[in-house]
């Protein structure tokens, strides 16, 4: 794994019609998250002082790139994708969407080929993986622990 | 400011197929974890859980936080506009330039009758320093993570926007 050279600090302000433009600055990639966020927040009152736009958004973005990725297998497709549902305490029902799903599916009964094996060993995996860091939603809700089922989107 | 930071981290993996095309995946987790424990989760533990699941081969990913104050449209003046921009070019230690747009540039840091920005007006001079002498610990920097020396030139210029 390989990481950017750089933090990139994006500052985005808005007009009084809703449009919005962003600023972007970089800083050293090292730097804490704490240090980088107070970075961010001078910058941003200093360009705020000399714009007439309103600060809307801070985002701070760290990249990283995978040394060697090795070779998809021959059937890969991104165009086709799983939807894997887990449910939380709650009972809610969440779901992610991974690309190019591969040999995963139900091998018998009506939904051989689209549904995911839950015996499998991926989906097992993928069940570990839950018990290992609490996912959340965009709003901050618990994704869930228990990998419910996977689909084939269609 | 009424920013609000989020409490989620936004993960975006970016995986290839065979035919190169790329599609990405996200989800959240938790700011209670430090960088360094996210970073730790989703090379030992995420990712290979993907691979469990897909057969695309992931490329890269990226983790991004937000501060968000989405009720703030409504306080922007009248006369603002974020397509008329202070384009600043600054040039790096490498020798390099870098240039950084200020949307809705006020026009009183503008020389009347002419684009220029005055680089001596005392609200462009705090905007300067803040680019070359960042804070205590934290320095801006090109994309390539050399520091920003110096102010070559500052004009205000119209650019196009992401539309509202």
């Amino acid at each position: 794994m390989a990481n950017a050279r750089t933090v990139a600090i994006g500052l985005s302000f808005a007009d009084r019609e809703g449009n919005r433009a962003k600023a972007t600055c970089y800083c050293a990639f090292a730097l804490p998250e704490d240090d980088v966020w107070s970075l961010a927040f001078f910058v941003a009152d200093k360009m705020q002082a000399i714009s007439n736009g309103v600060l809307s958004k801070i985002e701070l973005v760290w990249r990283y790139t995978i040394d060697d990725p090795g070779t998809p297998a021959e059937e890969s497709d991104v165009a086709r994708k799983i939807l894997m549902l887990m449910t939380n305490e709650d009972g809610e029902v969440n779901g992610i969407v991974i690309p190019s799903p591969g040999d995963i599916w139900e091998t018998t009964g009506s939904y051989a080929g689209i549904r995911l094996d839950l015996a499998g060993a991926g989906a097992l995996g993928w069940a570990d993986m839950l018990l290992v860091m609490d996912l959340r939603t965009e709003d901050n809700r618990a994704v869930g622990t228990v990998l419910t089922a996977g689909g084939l989107m269609l | 400011m009424a920013l609000a930071l989020q409490p989620t981290y936004n993960v975006t993996i970016t995986l290839q197929d065979r035919d190169w095309n790329k599609s990405s995946m996200s989800l959240h987790l938790p700011v209670g974890a430090a960088l360094a424990t996210v970073e730790t989760f989703i090379t030992g533990t995420l990712i290979p859980a993907i691979q469990g699941i897909t057969n695309a081969v992931v490329l890269s990913w990226s983790v991004t936080r937000h501060a968000i104050d989405n009720a703030v449209v409504a306080d922007a003046e009248e006369a603002s506009d974020v397509e008329r921009k202070g384009v600043f070019s600054f040039r790096a230690a490498d020798g390099s330039a870098y240039v950084v747009s200020v949307p809705s540039l006020i026009n009183d840091v503008v020389i009347d009758r002419t684009n220029l920005i005055d680089i001596g007006d005392a609200l462009v001079v705090a905007f300067l320093d803040a680019m070359t002498a960042g804070i205590t610990g934290a320095l801006p920097s090109t994309y390539l993570a050399s520091d920003l020396v110096r102010i070559d030139h500052a004009r205000k210029m119209h650019r196009g926007s992401r539309r509202g």
